[in-house]
């Protein structure tokens, strides 16, 4: 579960990228984090995850505050962020090595899981180089295996599906279901609104740093014209904010 | 041509080195400029005592124009081989590449923006050494209009065969050696080879300078050419001969003429190397890409690797290593130097004349039974591991991804510790060479040992955690090639100066005290236990604290 109350963050004083934001992500589902072009998604996303801290508010996951006991925070958290370009001088399986090691996960474990996922997301073939040398695609890949590697209890995700092939988005999609039916927290930005509509639990709006709705896609439903589109709905909504 | 002026105008502000943004930014900029150019005042200065040394002989005897022909060719011959990196990094390292190629633009365009922007690099180790030949020429000519306008030309023209010359052998090896497909391996062979030409320069230099004290010795060496340096560079640059009748007859019509034709001759090379270029560099980027290379040699579906399993804090350290080993630019800066030190000092004892390999073990051996070695020992471990630039550039060289670090559940203190260890793990190879050197050449007795495996792994450690500290509190994380975070990063200079000054102080009080072996050891060991300490203790508490702010 993450509880983020009444957080803003500002960027250089001036850009003010998250306003007063509260919201509960509760386990057992998947939240879509919805929003326009720099509507503060990634901002979020990264105050949750310890890139960036808080102006103001507080953010707690599993009930522990981010600010208090960081790294056992960041131990319950994957995070796969929008821009993969990271790690690039590394090969992959260094890569995953180096991030099992970060998390502490057992050689059975890692071996197991990033075995699976591997050749699931086809990567297999493709561990020996370097991270560089990958296209946007398998980049995304090797950090999506990276950060399932400890099995984490809250996954967030910034715009996971762009660059994905409809094999590998299909695999996470799946994946995606599995850990919210086990009782695990999903939370992922997203600007696909048909994937929202078919896979989240619940969607949260956010506009220009604030937010605009928090429920789920029912009760949106019922908030708007019957056979309204989430699409539709989403156009509306930020409309007129 | 609106296109060409806009787009190298573009190239030459990104290229530009951003030391600092914002309110105070032009500040910090001319600050660094000052500190650039005095630091470099003293080499300046001791060219132009030389150059004034080589007048005096030269011109009774009519022969001015020989020491013109020496500065000339080599400059050239500097530009030419300073400018093969320069060129590597403005033709194909730059982030912009890939937007670049999309623009409508004619190959032609980019290449001569390209060409430029390389051009515009190299003035600035141009006036290095022309600035003060020119200043002492005039001195002793008299000073004319003409004469400072011809120089003037002379002085924006001369780059421009030598790095026409540096793009062909660049563009060449590019296109035409597979080492495209590796452009990292590339840049690291090219890297290492011209050291190696540096430090055979420098041999030649010396030569020239041991034998250059005394007048009548310039006059020979510059009569003969320069000796067979001279030689090759004259074979090189025949066009700088123009330019040295420019200078001597300037005024005079067969003076312009002669600038004329060396302008010709400028000109000549560019137009060389613009449709050569068009053939080689638009290809050699568009399949010299290190992805596209990758994917057309697509491995052999294997089996799954396993993961060992092990430390993080070894597992952290491994990846600052690995990384400072791939990437050409830190592999040069901060893994080459390590060993480049040793190297170089063993060759300039190897090629010194008999006085100084004479000089430097007795020297030594005198101090041997004495105080000072021990404050030695500390400054060594200091200064090596301050000039590999790995822990004053630690925070910088991970750029905007940063926040990549700031995921992980492995503490900021932890995180903090294994970079400085990794700059002291690379200065620890410097400090072993420099010892088995030490021991080799200088003649350093075998019973120093002892005090120096306490005291340089305490000079590590000071300068590891200082850099760290440092590079933390002013990093410089917006950058788009990596030379930016290590070659011109304020924080690295800053980080020598203060080694550099913490060691001479040191070696400066246990000498004006003539403390003793044993009780300087003693003291230094005390002293710098507890410093190290607080030091450790700082990085660890308040590093940690500032690490967990930095946003990029
Ligand atoms: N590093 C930064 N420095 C300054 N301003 C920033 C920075 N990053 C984001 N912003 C600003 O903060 C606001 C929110 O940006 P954010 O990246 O959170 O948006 P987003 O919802 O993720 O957008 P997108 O859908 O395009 O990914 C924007 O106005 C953006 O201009
Ligand atoms: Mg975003």
């Amino acid at each position: 579960m993450i509880e983020i109350e009444g957080v803003s963050k500002t960027y250089n004083g001036k850009v003010r990228a998250v306003d007063g934001l509260t919201l509960t992500v509760p386990e057992g589902g998947i939240v879509g984090f919805l929003g326009p072009n720099g509507a503060g998604k990634t901002t979020t996303l990264k105050m949750i995850t310890g890139i960036l801290s808080p102006d103001t508010g507080s953010i707690r996951v599993n009930g522990m505050d981010i600010a208090r006991r960081p790294v056992d925070v960041k131990k319950v958290i994957g995070y796969v962020p929008d821009n993969p370009d990271q790690f690039l001088k590394l090969k992959g399986r260094e890569y995953l090595r180096f991030m099992a090691d970060m998390y502490g996960v057992s050689e059975r474990d890692r071996n197991e899981r990033a075995g699976g996922l591997a050749e699931t997301f086809e990567m297999t073939a493709s561990l020996g180089e370097t991270l560089q040398s990958y296209s946007h695609g398998m980049r995304q890949k090797i950090v999506l295996i990276g950060a399932l590697l400890h099995d984490p209890d809250v996954f967030i995700l910034d715009e996971p599906l762009t660059g994905l092939d409809p094999k590998s988005s299909f695999t996470l999609k799946e994946n995606l279901r599995e850990r919210a039916r086990a009782g695990r927290t999903v939370f992922f930005s997203t600007h696909v609104l048909d994937v929202a509509e078919r896979l989240c639990d619940r969607v949260a709006v956010i506009h220009k740093g604030k937010l605009l709705f928090d429920g789920t896609l029912a009760e949106m439903k019922s908030s708007a014209d019957a056979d309204a589109t989430l699409e539709n709905m989403f156009l509306e909504m930020t409309e007129d904010a | 041509m609106r296109n060409l002026f806009r787009l190298t105008w573009v190239l030459i502000r990104n290229a530009r080195n951003p030391i600092a943004s914002g309110k105070r930014g032009g500040l910090k900029r001319a600050l660094f400029i000052l500190l650039i150019a005095l630091a470099f005042l003293p080499l300046m200065v001791q060219i132009g005592v030389l150059a004034d040394k080589a007048l005096d002989a030269l011109g009774p005897i009519g022969q001015k124009g020989m020491l013109l022909a020496f500065a000339f060719s080599l400059t050239s011959l500097l530009i030419l081989t300073f400018g093969i990196p320069s060129v590597l990094v403005v033709y194909y390292f730059g982030s912009d590449l890939e937007s670049l190629l999309v623009l409508p633009l004619r190959p032609s365009v980019l290449l001569t923006a390209k060409f430029f922007t390389a051009l515009v690099v190299e003035y600035a180790a141009e006036a290095l050494f022309l600035v003060p030949v020119f200043a002492v020429f005039v001195m002793h000519s008299g000073f004319s209009g003409p004469l400072i306008l011809s120089a003037a030309v002379i002085f924006l023209l001369l780059p421009v065969i030598p790095v026409a010359m540096a793009s062909l052998l660049v563009m060449t090896a590019m296109r035409f050696t597979g080492l495209a497909g590796n452009r990292d391996r590339f840049a690291k062979i090219a890297g290492v080879a011209l050291m190696g030409l540096v430090l055979a320069m420098n041999f030649g230099l010396q030569k020239a300078e041991t034998s250059g004290i005394d007048p009548a010795q310039i006059v020979a060496v510059l009569a003969n050419g320069g000796g067979i340096w001279g030689f090759l560079i004259n074979r090189l640059f025949p066009a700088c001969h123009l330019a040295v009748k420019a200078v001597l007859s300037a005024g005079s019509a067969a003076g312009w003429l002669n600038l004329a034709l060396f302008a010709a001759a400028s000109a000549a090379a560019f137009a060389v190397l613009l449709p050569a270029g068009e053939r080689l560099y638009i290809r050699g980027v568009r399949g010299g890409g290190g992805r596209r290379a990758a994917a057309a040699a697509r491995p052999e579906p294997g089996a799954f690797p396993r993961l060992k399993a092990g430390s993080a804090f070894v597992t952290y350290l491994d990846r600052e290593l690995k990384i400072l080993f791939r990437d050409p630019v830190f592999f040069m800066n901060c893994v080459v130097t390590n060993f480049l030190w040793p190297v170089f000092t063993l060759f300039v004892v190897l090629t010194g004349t008999g006085s100084t390999v004479s000089r430097g073990p007795g020297l030594l051996l005198g101090l041997a039974g004495k105080g000072v070695l021990n404050a030695g020992w500390l400054g060594l471990g200091m200064v090596m591991t301050a000039m590999n630039a790995v822990a004053s550039s630690a925070i910088s060289r991970e750029g905007r991804q940063i926040g990549s670090l700031k995921i992980l559940p492995f503490p900021f203190s932890h995180q903090l510790i294994a970079k400085a260890g990794a700059a002291a793990v690379l200065g620890a190879i410097g400090c072993l060479l420099m010892l088995a050197v030490g021991l080799a050449v200088f003649g350093v007795p075998f019973s120093a040992l002892p005090a120096a495996a306490v005291l340089m792994p305490l000079g590590m450690v000071f300068a590891a955690c200082t850099g760290v500290l440092i590079d933390l509190f002013f990093p410089k994380l917006y950058w788009d090639n990596a030379a930016k975070a290590v070659k011109q990063n304020m924080n690295v200079l800053m980080h020598m100066a203060l080694c550099a000054a913490t060691a001479a102080g040191v070696f400066w009080l246990v000498r004006r005290s003539e403390t003793g072996p044993e009780a300087s050891f003693l003291g230094l060991t005390a002293a710098f236990l507890a410093v190290d300490a607080a030091l450790i203790r700082f990085l660890w508490t308040r590093g940690a604290a500032v690490f967990s702010r930095l946003e990029a």
